[in-house]
């Protein structure tokens, strides 16, 4: 278990890499009652090679010691977000290992960019707001599963949120974390097409699929019960 | 607006989803017993749910926090 309680710094806003064409208009959001969003064909990111995760997200109000989770696996892969006393944490579940990254840079209410970085090896470093808050050293007896980018059918709580940009990179992307980041506002991640399978940009603005703009095909995400797009984006 | 209407399981097979904002029978969230599940539609009210008692989105939320429909363990 990692208790970690880092000071925030907040970085320079930076030029958006790629210049001005990129835009953002939409974000997708979950009414916490039952929206979904499936991956038309699940993921597995791998235990012996690199990867990285991005995405962007707000919380619509305080957790009040609820879970939500974000990339759901049908199994025991996920990220879980949650709250205990004054803090937010993330909880990092690979199989039936479990991580817990408590931070005062958690603030999910604003926009928040989380970034898992995986080096292929046993090494994962694990990003909130564009600052190293851990790297984490485990063998997981499988590969991360992604099935769902947040919300699911069943009994299981659902919750709402903003998600945006939300990108799966086939190798270890700790270098250009800065870039990413980016100062808080969500930039253009085409410089790094070359490693990016999924990107989720959800700028449909309507409709029942966010197409895949990453290289991976028949990836798109199926909207569940009717998601909506809010212009409320990591800007 | 949104307004939601919790149903029986087994009237699941009489719900009209070109009516609803659900997109199947395979994606609708149930009670933790399965007893119950819900569907949330937009403007006028479909036939099938007329007479049954309407929740705000605000209303279903709270409903949706208790134990009857979300279970402790879940992610």
């Amino acid at each position: 278990m990692t208790f970690i309680l880092p000071s925030f710094g907040a970085s320079a806003i930076s030029a958006v890499p790629g210049g001005g064409a990129f835009t953002n208009t939409y974000s997708l959001e979950y009414d916490a009652t039952d929206d979904g969003a499936r991956v038309n064909t699940p993921i597995t990111l791998s235990t012996s090679s690199a990867w990285t995760m991005s995405v962007w997200f707000k919380m619509p109000s305080t957790l009040g010691g609820a879970d939500r989770s974000l990339f759901n696996s049908t199994g025991s892969d996920y990220f879980r977000l949650g709250s205990f006393g004054a803090y937010n944490y993330v909880e990092v579940h690979d199989g039936s290992l479990r991580y817990y990254v408590y931070s005062s840079n958690a603030t999910f209410t604003n926009w928040t960019h989380l970034m898992y970085a995986h080096n292929g090896s046993n090494s994962y470093n694990f990003y909130l707001n564009g600052v190293l808050e851990t790297t984490l050293t485990y063998t997981p007896s499988n590969g991360f599963d992604i099935d769902w980018l947040y919300g699911r059918s069943g009994t299981f709580p659902t919750a709402g949120a903003l998600l945006d940009e939300v990108a799966i990179f086939d190798n270890d992307q700790s270098s250009n974390i800065s870039a990413i980041y980016n100062g808080g506002v969500a930039g253009d991640l085409s410089p790094y097409s070359a490693n990016l399978t999924h990107w989720y940009r959800m700028e449909e603005g309507s409709g029942s699929t966010v197409a895949n703009s990453g290289s991976t095909s028949s990836s798109d995400l199926n909207l569940q019960n009717t998601p909506t797009f809010s212009t409320s984006v990591p800007a | 607006m949104r307004n939601y209407v919790i149903i029986d399981a087994s009237e699941v097979s009489s719900v009209d989803f070109n009516q609803v904002l659900e997109t199947s029978a395979e994606t609708l969230r149930f009670s933790v017993d399965g007893s119950k599940t819900f569907v949330k539609f937009e403007g006028d009210t479909p036939s099938f749910l007329e007479g049954k008692t309407q929740y705000s989105h605000s209303e279903m939320l709270e409903i949706l926090a208790g134990e009857e429909w979300t279970s402790p363990d879940g992610p």
